[in-house]
């Protein structure tokens, strides 16, 4: 642990689904904290609830008990337009698959977080994020394109500069490379072991790849809906 | 690195509407159709307002006011006088109801309006301003042209008339005159006149014109033998004034003009001051003088004393009789002041001829005249005060009043006295007493004694004295104190009341709005369908959206705005087609559904203000449905959306809903909804009242009961393991969509059961028509005259002097009702009733019968006393109404209890106060008073022109057949009650079976929804049906699959609908409607069943249309 200032801090969270004649528990007192600059990686089989834990951890979900501390604001005082903004300033998100819209130009793309702002001017400064990022991920000249001209990996990039063009403080990532070959998995890879190391950038993610876990400073293992340390769990 | 502009939402929704563009076209064709719908069914009401204002502007021309006293008239001139004080014209005409018929009786139209008139009045009425008839002979007319067509004639060909003579006198008075009560004239057709030239002139709101017949006023005066004399004054509007003007000001400003240039004899009224009498005297045409006009007059001066004089039977005293005399009650200056009430004085020839002196008694014998003209002979004794020598004032023959048929006799012999005369009682000193003192009284009693015995509606005095030196006072007196409205001459804003009731009448807008329900229903079903399945499409993108932190409103709102793009596009695209809509819709009210309209006459009209509505309105509702369909997708997570869209959140909420709990609710619902239907059907059986309310609920129970079974049906196939087959399957795959399936299922089997569960509302005229508690009253026959019978056609006399044989009439009779002209208040009128027509009747006669079944029942009475409530005088001083419950409600716009606004016969306001209603039956158009209320109220109306017949069942038709031809000079026409009845009903059943037309239109396109869910169903599983095509399936086997189970969806949607509409509609089945009645539902079923298997096997076809390789290797 880095120490310093907690991005985001799980107490005691569980998470449970209904189902139809049993309750179903995910995650059971998880208890994890992420601090700026941190890379965290998780892993675990698949149905674990690593997704799960992701999504809390991004606001998109809420915990069935426990805390979730993002910059010490408590998830569980905010209404539904507050959690949305919290995930608009201060989180980005990466998933398997790249969700760019399929109708929008790169550039359009890119920006689309950025829409979501009421404050005035931030989609000017956002085009300057999102040209730096594009540029840094290598799409610069694909700017004009759409979603279907774009291979796999540059559809992953493409989502990575969204993800950063609001300048999140935290990279939340679910299987970033699962749909990529082994060339653009190790790009994509690098790229954010770049921006973690740079930018000082926070990043979890949740993958199967151990090679990509590995490149994380911590590796956590999800099982029986508890968080352990992977070289523990192993 | 050239970098593009900043995008905004607005790049982003346009470019979503481009990149879209497939299921927006959709959207924009649901959209537009649904505009199309609504924008037509307003232009249709819009189109039925203009053709009625059109109308009502062609029946009146540029008459804003009219004043029309029927039996009360006035001079012709009074038009002239008032005409060079108002600048809009004034003219005057003779109104009356009349018949004409070809010579050789071949055709006839009764109820003729036959109008004598003058060129004022076509410059009115026309146009053009021409004069018709243009010939200048009097036996030349013109007609309008439904008379034409009714009596089959052209212009050239010979028609006769027939009009009443207009007697000042009613001929239900005393002494009043009954032979010679019209006259027939022989006229050639010169002009057949349209209604654009004045040929439909009419004073009444409504859509079918009256049988018209113009000829020049002179003619028609001479013909009803009232020369000089006119009931009709019309007047136009003041130039500038536009038709919202003809308010009280301008009214109130031709009354004041009328109040200033009317004379005594407007009011029919003679004030005489022969110089050489020293009294002057007001008498009246009309012999008896109204009573408010009485007051007045005795008032006008204060030495003014009444006069009452009588033709009485008989005067006798010791056995000897004088007969046929007059006795005149008065309190004249002869009379001592100290004669009693039972004190007489007679005349020295009187005296002479039954040899009385004073203090002997004397006998006399009169008639008064009963209800019906039923004489009564009535006597009263009186003791001789005094004689009167025949050099005594009181000795003056122009005390007798100008009784017409007697006043003009020369000899005893040519007395008409309304009664007959028994001529072997007259003497040759009466013939000498008549010869020389005409009409002086023989015998005087006080006014009090006179009046008690011979007062009656018309009147209690038949003329007042003044000093002769007074009589210049009087009349001025007499010209300030009488208001003009008391004798009839009241103007009405005729105009304001057309145009009120052609823009307050049905409202053919909200009636089509109605019709086309399921039209509309449909097409928004389609757009929100097509919307929502482009939105589900959209699932991941909306994820997406709340992921990175857009707001769920913002997201709505960003959806919205595609869709209120295409929505408006769409909308203003209906506006269009809406026209198209209305046009037909419009021509099908002129033909196919006519019944429901009685004109051909509508026309199409669109007003851009009117589709500039209906498109904005189109437009609110898709965007309300837009938005619904927009909130639900938003509602999910955002990584619900982003894993697995929203098939994966159904699929667990289908999961989660498969609960036993569930499934038993289903079958509890299903079992309750059954006994229900069951129970409702024995109580509609067991009560013949309740049949189709019962009925209704037991097939609304069977529908219910048909779709929880189903909802059964699904939850199980989703929990029991089965052992593989095509049934299996399919019904696991229809389980696995359980809501989507039940939703489609129940929506066809509502849309069906309510299409053909409204036909239980169709009437049905023959049901029990001849049971009291019927629509008919129990009554055989409705009987209508154009000319007031004044008769009792129940009494021997009364047929007798009709002509009407005992055999034909045997056990024939009639309940005779008194008609004050007005508006049509019945379905058949499509104006809004203003001044609605009043029928008078013995409520007794009713009431013993038992006739009618009251929906309403007047408060505070029984069922079996409800018509009795009409003589109940009500705290309020308002007169008590009872009318048949459909005109209440739509014909008036009231309902019970409510008050209507009316004026007597004197221009008195008063109120009608609804107190109950018959359901369903031939008193439609009318409301129905107490015949005492409305002699009161209406004195001079003349007899009865409506009658109810009760004829002995097999012998209706020779009894119609014998009273049409007998009383064929007073335009009486009798015809079956369940015929009229059906006329009525006919209104009601054409637009049931209209919404039933549209309603299976509706139906129909909403088969092509099912097309599309079954398209989405098949696009939502291709990857498992890609999958089915990998193990082997042959295509053929996944088609088979995929319309088996759709089939199975709309099979039981239609056989729910279906089945439990049948139920509901039973009681029109057992009540004989029969194949007729329902052969358009089972044409409409039958459609529909087509179109739907149609439209599925259509999308299932192109839908598996796939490159399953592609689908896989997509997956």
């Amino acid at each position: 642990m880095l120490g310093g200032m907690a991005v985001i801090e799980l107490i005691g969270v569980t998470k449970q689904y209904a189902g139809a004649e049993e309750v179903v528990p995910v995650l059971q007192g998880v208890d994890i904290r992420i601090d700026a600059g941190d890379s965290v990686a998780v892993v675990g089989r698949s149905g674990s609830g690593k997704s799960t834990l992701l999504q809390l951890m991004g606001a998109l979900d809420t915990p069935t008990s426990g805390r979730i501390l993002f910059a010490d604001q408590d998830l569980s005082e905010l209404d539904d337009n507050g959690l949305a903004d919290l995930r608009n300033r201060q989180a980005g998100f990466m998933f398997q698959a790249h969700y760019l819209l399929p109708h929008l130009t790169l550039w359009e793309n890119v920006l689309v977080p950025a829409l979501a702002s009421p404050v005035p001017g931030a989609v000017a400064a956002a085009g300057v994020r999102a040209r730096k990022y594009l540029e840094r991920v290598g799409l610069s000249n694909r700017l004009n394109h759409r979603p279907a001209q774009l291979s796999g990996g540059e559809r992953q990039r493409a989502a990575l500069a969204r993800a950063l063009v609001n300048g999140p403080r935290i990279l939340l990532a679910d299987e970033p490379t699962g749909a990529l070959d082994a060339a653009a998995a190790q790009n994509l890879a690098g790229l954010l072991q770049e921006l973690n190391r740079e930018e000082g950038l926070a990043i979890v993610l949740v993958t199967h790849a151990m090679e990509l876990a590995a490149k994380m400073r911590r590796v956590y293992c999800l099982r029986d809906g508890r968080l352990r340390d992977a070289q523990l769990a192993v | 690195m050239d970098t593009p502009r900043i995008p905004t939402l607005w790049t982003y929704a346009l470019s979503g509407l481009r990149y879209y563009w497939r299921s927006h076209a959709a959207l924009l064709l649901g959209a537009a159709m649904a505009s199309a719908v609504l924008t037509g069914a307003l232009l249709v009401g819009d189109s039925v307002r203009h053709s009625l204002r059109q109308m009502a502007a062609q029946r009146l021309g540029k008459v804003h006011y009219a004043l029309s006293s029927a039996d009360r008239f006035f001079r012709d001139e009074l038009g002239a006088s008032l005409r060079s004080g108002w600048p809009g014209g004034v003219a005057s005409g003779l109104r009356l109801s009349g018949v004409a018929s070809l010579a050789d009786g071949s055709a006839r139209a009764n109820d003729v309006q036959v109008l004598g008139v003058n060129g004022e009045f076509w410059r009115l009425v026309s146009p053009s301003g021409e004069s018709w008839p243009t010939g200048t002979t009097d036996n030349v007319v013109a007609i309008n042209e439904r008379l034409a067509n009714q009596l089959r004639v052209h212009a050239g060909d010979e028609i006769v008339l027939r009009v009443p003579k207009a007697s000042p006198l009613s001929r239900e008075a005393p002494i009043a005159p009954q032979e010679d009560a019209s006259a027939a004239l022989r006229v050639k057709v010169g002009n057949i006149l349209a209604s654009n030239q004045g040929g439909d002139f009419n004073l009444q709101a409504s859509q079918i014109p009256p049988f018209n017949v113009f000829l020049p006023l002179a003619t028609l005066q001479k013909q009803a033998e009232a020369a000089g004399q006119a009931n009709l004054l019309l007047a136009g509007g003041v130039p500038g004034d536009p038709d919202a003007a003809s308010g009280t000001n301008r009214l109130r400003q031709l009354q004041s003009l009328v109040a200033g240039r009317w004379t005594l004899a407007d009011a029919q009224l003679e004030l005489r001051a022969p110089a050489t009498n020293r009294w002057a005297e007001l008498r009246t045409s009309r012999v008896f003088m109204d009573e408010g006009m009485a007051q007045v007059a005795v008032k006008a001066d204060p030495q003014a004393w009444g006069v009452v004089t009588y033709f009485v039977n008989e005067l006798s005293a010791g056995g000897r009789t004088t007969p046929y005399s007059t006795v005149c009650a008065a309190d004249g200056p002869w009379m001592p002041g100290d004669l009693k009430a039972d004190e007489m004085l007679v005349n020295q020839w009187l005296a002479e001829d039954l040899q009385v002196k004073p203090g002997d008694t004397l006998a006399m014998k009169y008639f008064v005249v009963g209800n019906r003209r039923n004489l009564e002979e009535k006597s009263a004794s009186f003791r001789v005060r005094a004689i009167l020598p025949m050099e005594m004032p009181s000795a003056d023959a122009r005390l007798m009043p100008d009784f017409p048929g007697l006043s003009k006799a020369e000899n005893c012999r040519d007395w008409d006295a309304g009664f007959a005369i028994q001529l072997d009682k007259i003497r040759p000193q009466d013939q000498a007493y008549w010869d020389r003192y005409r009409g002086t009284p023989k015998a005087f009693i006080r006014l009090a004694a006179g009046q008690r015995l011979w007062a009656s509606r018309f009147g209690s005095l038949t003329a007042v004295r003044y000093p002769l030196a007074s009589a210049e006072a009087v009349a001025d007196r007499l010209r300030r104190d009488l208001d003009p409205a008391q004798f009839g001459l009241a103007f009405q804003p005729s105009r304001a009341l057309a145009l009120a009731a052609s823009g307050q009448g049905q409202d053919f807008g909200q009636l089509f709005l109605g019709f086309s329900f399921f039209i509309l229903a449909a097409a928004l079903l389609l757009a929100v369908m097509l919307f929502h399945f482009g939105v589900e499409q959209r699932a991941p993108e909306i994820g997406l959206l709340l992921a990175v932190g857009f707001h769920p409103s913002r997201v709505r709102r960003l959806l919205l705005l595609e869709g209120a793009a295409v929505a408006a596009l769409g909308s203003a695209l209906g506006v269009a087609l809406g026209n198209v809509y209305a046009e037909g819709m419009v021509r099908a009210l002129t033909t196919i559904w006519r019944e429901a309209v009685n004109t051909s006459a509508l026309e199409f009209h669109g007003s851009f203000q009117t589709g500039a509505a209906g498109g904005l309105a189109s437009f609110l509702i898709c965007l309300a449905t837009l938005w619904h369909a927009a909130r639900r997708q938003v509602r999910h997570p955002a990584h619900w959306l982003l894993t697995a869209g929203r098939e994966m959140a159904d699929g667990l909420a289908s999961m989660s809903g498969h609960s036993p709990a569930g499934s038993r609710t289903a079958a509890w619902t299903c079992s309750g909804a059954i006994l229900i239907a069951v129970l409702a059907a024995v109580e509609g059986t067991l009560n013949s009242a309740l049949a189709a309310p019962m009925f209704f609920l037991a097939g609304a129970g069977l529908l219910t009961a048909g779709l929880a079974g189903f909802a059964w049906l699904l939850r199980m196939a989703s929990l029991r393991t089965r052992a593989p087959s095509w049934r299996a399957l399919g019904w696991k795959n229809l389980a696995r969509r359980r809501r989507r399936s039940l939703s489609v299922a129940a929506m066809l089997a509502m849309g069906t059961f309510i299409v053909i569960a409204v036909g239980v509302n169709r009437l049905d005229a023959n049901r029990d028509a001849n049971s009291r508690q019927s629509g008919t009253g129990g009554f055989a026959l409705l009987g209508q005259s154009a000319l007031p019978l004044v008769q009792d056609l129940n009494a021997a006399e009364g047929r007798d002097f009709l002509g009407l044989e005992a055999k034909e009439m045997a056990d024939v009779r009639l309940v005779p009702l008194r008609l004050r002209e007005g508006d049509d208040a019945s379905c058949l009128n499509l104006n809004r009733a203003q001044r609605p027509r009043l029928l008078g009747v013995n409520p007794r006669e009713l009431a013993e019968r038992q006739a009618f079944a009251f929906a309403t029942v007047p408060a505070g009475a029984t069922p079996a006393e409800a018509w009795l409530a009409l003589d109940r005088e009500q705290p309020d001083g308002s007169i008590p109404a009872i009318g048949d419950a459909a005109s209440i409600q739509w014909a008036l716009g009231k309902s019970i209890g409510d008050l209507i606004a009316m004026e007597d016969e004197n221009g008195r306001r008063f109120q009608l106060k609804l107190v109950g209603a018959v359901a369903h039956s031939i008193l439609q158009g009318s409301l129905v008073i107490s015949e005492r209320s409305f002699l009161k109220l209406y004195p001079s109306e003349t007899g009865s022109r409506w009658f109810l017949i009760d004829a002995p069942a097999g012998r209706s038709v020779a009894a119609a057949a014998h009273l049409s031809r007998v009383l064929r000079d007073y335009g009486f026409e009798a015809g079956s009650t369940v015929t009229r009845l059906a006329m009525l009903d006919a209104v009601q059943n054409t637009y049931i079976a209209t919404f039933q037309v549209l309603g299976g239109l509706g139906l129909v396109i909403g088969c092509l929804g099912m097309g599309l869910v079954v398209a989405r169903n098949v696009i939502e599983r291709r990857s498992e049906l890609a999958l089915l095509h990998a193990l082997g399936y042959r295509a053929r086997q996944i088609r088979k699959l995929v319309m088996w189970e759709h089939a199975v969806l709309f099979s039981i949607g239609m056989a729910v609908g279906l089945g439990a509409a049948l139920v509901s509609v039973a009681p029109n089945w057992s009540s004989g409607g029969g194949w007729e009645a329902y052969r358009t539902v089972f044409i409409l079923a039958g459609v529909v069943l087509v179109s739907g298997f149609l439209w599925t096997w259509l999308a299932a076809l192109l839908a598996l249309r796939q490159e399953w390789l592609e689908v896989l290797r997509g997956e």
